[in-house]
Parts: structure tokens; sequence; C-alpha cells
């Protein structure tokens, strides 16, 4: 059996728990698995069973591997693209280039619910907003030019005036000054993945099912 | 046993002292550099304090672009997801972050924290600000600044709607809030930590915001100079929380202290002086009139004196203390600024280990706290030494653990599990 190169996490989170969670991750990156996404399912609409944040979990991960790129599959709808791009370039910089999004649509409807949707998401275009939301974050992403940072302590230069860069957008949805207060990581910025990304991903309900997958 | 201090330690990437990152023993890349941030981390747990503690803003400071690059204030980790990292590094430390409720999502931040709080095993702690800048209104499409008390209305409802999605109760169930500012439908459904829900902090020092945290806070961060206001604070606040129903011992109030500790008084002083000559005068100035929220010292002379400035609608508490100081001490501009600038109107120790103990001991014994957020003027340097030699003068005289009573940080704060 061949090793997948990404592995979609799925089902309850209880049927994986945080150490089955750790454990699996590091099984993937021995095996040479080069992605993990993480889902970010908040608690459906009617009350149940959610998943913890995924990008929290992605810190939590990136402290404990080394290679293995750590993906979260989260909405916009809970977040402004300021806090969304300053925590993912964060992880980005903490996991020394291994953090990535995958923009999610799915559970619109319970996001819309939990997001204070009735208050400001009322009539709002929700594609528009996603594609202006993901616009904003990818500029965001720019804010820092690689050779920003001099740290002369002699001269009380910290960094280059000219290497940083506001964004100054206006749009329908979002107005963002910038510039973002995370420098970006040697790499570059974050990966920001699509559906077709991980058209070959393959996806596991459980840890057991992850276990078969990784011929263990 | 008798009462011990609770200890913060208050974390940044290079220091509390504002030109910290210029020291030539200081970590100039430690905003980026993430092995750094553990060490301290590290160091924190080693000298057995309840909790590191990470302040935030979602902007650069100081729109100044000249001014900004003359510090390392401008960028850093988010906190979040810093002690995310954390927690898989320590095993015994709480780890607090700040968050503001004037930018967020309640929904959204009480998951993340959950989930903090949930991988480190119980020692998560959100410090609830409400944000008075306009740097960080630009971020986020808001139109100037709320008047305090909006924001304050918008942080009640926000912090009750975190409390019902953190209570064992509703957490899995439905929360059901309609408000001003939010609706929020469902709980978070995700599992509790062994601490419960994670630590409410609080640091706004305004009537407002002492009402808050009388309600609501579990620890409450204060910016004190002398005993008699920090005594003044401490039984305000405490009456406050009885006044709602609260047993005023689980509310632990923390005054902010910047320690530059060496074997001697002079050597201390000599450290200190040393990282004052550091500060570029346009910096010192420009962070005292950040904390001011004012523009009215642009072009008057350093060497007058403070003029008299109208309270503004930022940060109302700290303005005053500041002007209070100045006009008691009968300072002049670049004095306030270089004062400010090496603790930012907290409380500043430069002295022995037993001199730093001595004082500490003071407040703490006098009523005045229940003991102390420590802010080492830079890193590693001061927090080592702090850890090396304060700490085991505390524990001789039985004034601090000398080892950690369980693994939450509620349990390390003697909170008791949450209702």
């Amino acid at each position: 059996m061949s090793i997948p190169k990404t592995i979609l996490i799925s089902g309850d989170f209880a049927d994986w728990t945080l150490e089955g969670l750790r454990d699996l991750v590091n099984r993937a990156e021995t095996a040479g698995v080069e992605t993990i996404v993480l889902p970010d399912g908040i608690a459906p609409a009617k009350g149940g069973e959610g998943w913890p944040d995924a990008l929290i979990l992605i810190g939590w991960l990136a402290a404990q591997t080394s290679r293995i790129r750590l993906a979260g599959m989260v909405s916009s709808l809970g977040h402004q693209p300021y806090n969304l791009a300053r925590r993912l370039a964060s992880l980005d910089l903490l996991s020394r280039g291994r953090a990535g999004w995958l923009v999610a649509t799915d559970g619109a409807d319970d996001a819309y619910a939990a997001f204070s949707g009735k208050v400001r998401l009322e009539g709002v275009d929700q594609e528009q907003r996603e594609r202006e939301f993901a616009t904003v974050v990818k500029g965001l992403w720019q804010s820092w030019d690689t050779d920003a940072l001099v740290f002369d302590k002699e001269g009380a230069q910290f960094f280059r005036p000219e290497a940083m860069h506001t964004l100054d957008h206006k749009g329908e949805h979002f107005s963002v000054r910038g510039p973002l207060n995370v420098m970006r990581s040697p790499r570059g910025t974050p990966d920001l993945l699509e559906e077709a990304d991980i058209a070959d991903a393959v996806t596991v309900d459980n840890r057991q099912a992850a276990l078969a997958i990784l011929g263990e | 046993m008798s009462r011990q201090m609770k200890l913060g330690a208050f974390l940044m990437p290079t220091g509390h002292h504002i030109a910290a990152w210029r020291h030539p023993k200081a970590a100039a890349d430690a905003g980026i550099d993430v092995d750094h941030m553990v060490r301290l981390a590290q160091t924190a747990e080693r000298g057995l304090f309840d909790l590191v503690f990470f302040e935030d803003a979602a902007g650069v400071r100081e729109a100044r672009v000249e001014l900004a690059a003359q510090t390392s204030r401008s960028i850093g980790f988010e906190p979040i997801s810093l002690l995310a990292a954390l927690a898989a590094r320590t095993s015994h430390v709480g780890l607090v972050a700040t968050a503001s409720t004037s930018y967020n999502e309640p929904y959204a931040l009480a998951r993340a924290f959950a989930t903090l709080d949930l991988v480190s095993g119980g020692r998560a702690g959100w410090n609830l600000v409400t944000s008075a800048s306009e740097i960080e209104a630009a971020n986020f499409g808001a139109q100037g600044l709320r008047a305090h008390r909006d924001r304050y209305a918008r942080a009640d409802e926000f912090a009750k709607i975190v409390g019902a999605l953190w209570s064992p109760q509703t957490r899995a169930g439905t929360i059901g809030h309609e408000g001003e500012n939010f609706v929020v439908g469902q709980g978070l459904g995700i599992p509790a930590s062994p601490q419960g829900s994670p630590v409410m902090v609080q640091a706004g020092a305004s009537d407002v915001g002492r009402d808050l945290a009388a309600r609501t806070a579990d620890v409450v961060f204060v910016a004190a100079q002398t005993l008699e206001t920090a005594k003044a604070f401490y039984d305000d606040v405490k009456a406050r929380a009885e006044r709602a129903g609260r047993n005023p011992d689980h509310i632990k109030i923390l005054p902010g202290m910047s320690p530059v500790v060496a074997d001697s008084r002079e050597e201390a002083q000599a450290k200190f002086d040393e990282l004052q000559a550091l500060i570029p005068d346009a910096v010192g100035l420009a962070l005292l009139a950040s904390y001011l929220a004012t523009d009215a010292l642009n072009g008057l002379p350093l060497d007058g004196p403070m003029p008299d400035l109208k309270a503004s609608e930022g940060m109302q508490s700290r303005q005053q203390l500041v002007i209070d100081q100045s006009r008691r001490e009968g300072l002049s501009i670049r004095q306030v600024a270089q004062h400010f600038a090496g603790a930012r109107g907290h409380w500043r120790l430069v002295g022995t280990a037993k001199d730093v103990a001595d004082e500490l001991e003071a407040w703490f014994t006098g009523g005045a706290c229940d003991g102390f957020n420590v802010m080492p003027a830079y890193f590693p340097g001061e927090l080592d030494s702090f850890v090396e030699r304060v700490i085991p003068e505390l524990q001789r005289r039985g004034l601090f653990r000398t080892a950690y009573e369980g693994t939450t940080l509620r349990g390390n704060l003697g909170l008791g599990l949450p209702a």
C-alpha cells in the first residue's frame, strides 16, 4: 500500500482524542505523509459534538513535529481577516514554514448561528465576502520583506522602515490598514490551499482507520 | 500553611524596558525565535511561577514607521497560537493570553481558549481587554473608537457569552443568547479540561473595568506605584467582589512589578542606567504620548514641565497615574518619558534580591496584593536573575511555594473548580 501525500482528518473528535491525534500525526510524519488537514467543525446549530479549534491544535502539534505540513480547514465566517492572517502567520513562524489554510465552506449554517450571523452577516453575499477575506489575508502576509529585520543594536535600527508595508485595503466588507504585526517566516507565507490541492487526500474518520492507511 | 504569593511572569520577546532589545545580552531576534520563547516559559516553570502572561495588540502599535523601526515592539508571535506551542513544551505553568472583546467573536474566542485549555491539560487563561487604540481600529474597518462605556457594554455581553460557552452545564447544549451585539445559538461541544474552564483575567482599572473584574475575573492585573494606591485598589475590588456575591479570596490581585536585580545595589543601578541610556529620546516620548493617548506633547521642550492634560477616551486610569506622578515629583517631560519607558507605568524595583524581596513582602503582608505580575526589564537575563536570586529568597521566607500544588492553573492559584 502506498502512503498518501495528504490525510484529511474527519469524524467525531471523541473517536480521536488529543493523544490519538498527536500519535497519528507523529506516525504520519515518520511514514512520509506530506500534509495533515484538520477539520474545524464547530458544534452543529442544534447543539452536540464539535471539534477543538484547528489552528490552536496546529500550534500544539507543530511543537511536537518537525517536517509535516499542518493545515486547518477553517471557515472565514467567524473571523476577521486581520486576526486570521495573523494567527496563520504566527503558526507558520513557529512551525518553521509548515502552516496552511484550507478555506472551509461547508457548515456555513452552523457557523452563521455561532458567530452572530443575525447581527453581522444578514444580507451579506457570503461568497463575495469570502473572496475579499482571502484577498486581505494574502495582502497582509506581504507586510514585511524577507530581509526587513536588521537588529542593529548600535545604530538603534530594529527593522528597515522601507521594508514594512501597509495594505490600505478598502473594500465592500473589510477595511484593513495593516501591516501585520507578525514577521513572515523564512519560506515566505503560509500555504493557502484550495480543494484542488487536496483532491488526492485520503479521508479518515478515526485513529484505527488512519493507522490502517499507514500500514500499521 | 501561611498564605503564599501568586506570581505571574509577564513575557515579551525582548523585555519590558523599551530599549531592552539593544542591551548587549538581550536576544534581539526573540520575536521570530520560538525556541527563545520556549526557554522563557521553561525558566518561569523552573521558578514555579503560577503563570506566564502575554499582552496583545492587533496591529503595529507605533504608526510612525521611523519610530517603530527603533524598537522591537512591531513584531512578535500571536499569543494564543504561541501558547499552544508552549503547552507542548511545559507541564505545570499557567498559560495566559490577552485578547480583545472589541475585535473578536465570543464563540471563536471561547473556542480558541477552550482548545488551549484542553491541549495544556487545564492551564489556560484569558486576559479580557477592550481595545482603545485607533491603530487597532484601522485594521477592523471601524470608524473611530466607541465611547468608553460602549466598549465595556460589549465586553460585558461578550464575557457573559464566553462564561456560558465554558460552563460545564451549557458547554454541550445550547446557549440561546440574543443580545445587542451578539447572537449565539449553540455550545462549544468540545470536552472540558481538568480545570473545568479557563481562568478569567482582567486589567482594566477604571470604574466600569473594576465592576466587570469584580463580577467575572479570577485574576486581576493592576499598575500601581505605591503600597497605598495598590491597597486602595485591592480593598475596593475585593469589596466589589463581595457585593457581587463572590468569595473575595477567589479573585487574585497581582500588581505589575518590573525588577532589575544584582548582587549589589550599585550593580543593579548600573544595569538599570545602562538600559536607560539606550532609550532614544523620540522613542521614550512616543511611548509616553501613546499611553496618554495625546498629541499634546508634540513640540513642547523636553526639559519643560508636563502640560495640563484632559482625560481621553483611551486609557483613563493609567493616564491619571502618569499625570499624578509627574505633578507629585515635579518632573520634566523627558524625565517622565524615561521614567515610564522603563516599566510603562508599572512599579519598578532596582536592587539586590533581598531589597526586592523586602518590598514584595511589605506589599504582600501589608494587604496590598495577592502576589505580583513580574515584568523583567530584558530577556532572558532579568527573568533568570529573578528565578535564581529572588525566588529562593521568597521561599526562605515562606512567602512562595517550593513545589507546584497541582497541574492546573486553577489548582495552583487556589481557585477551586468553576461553579
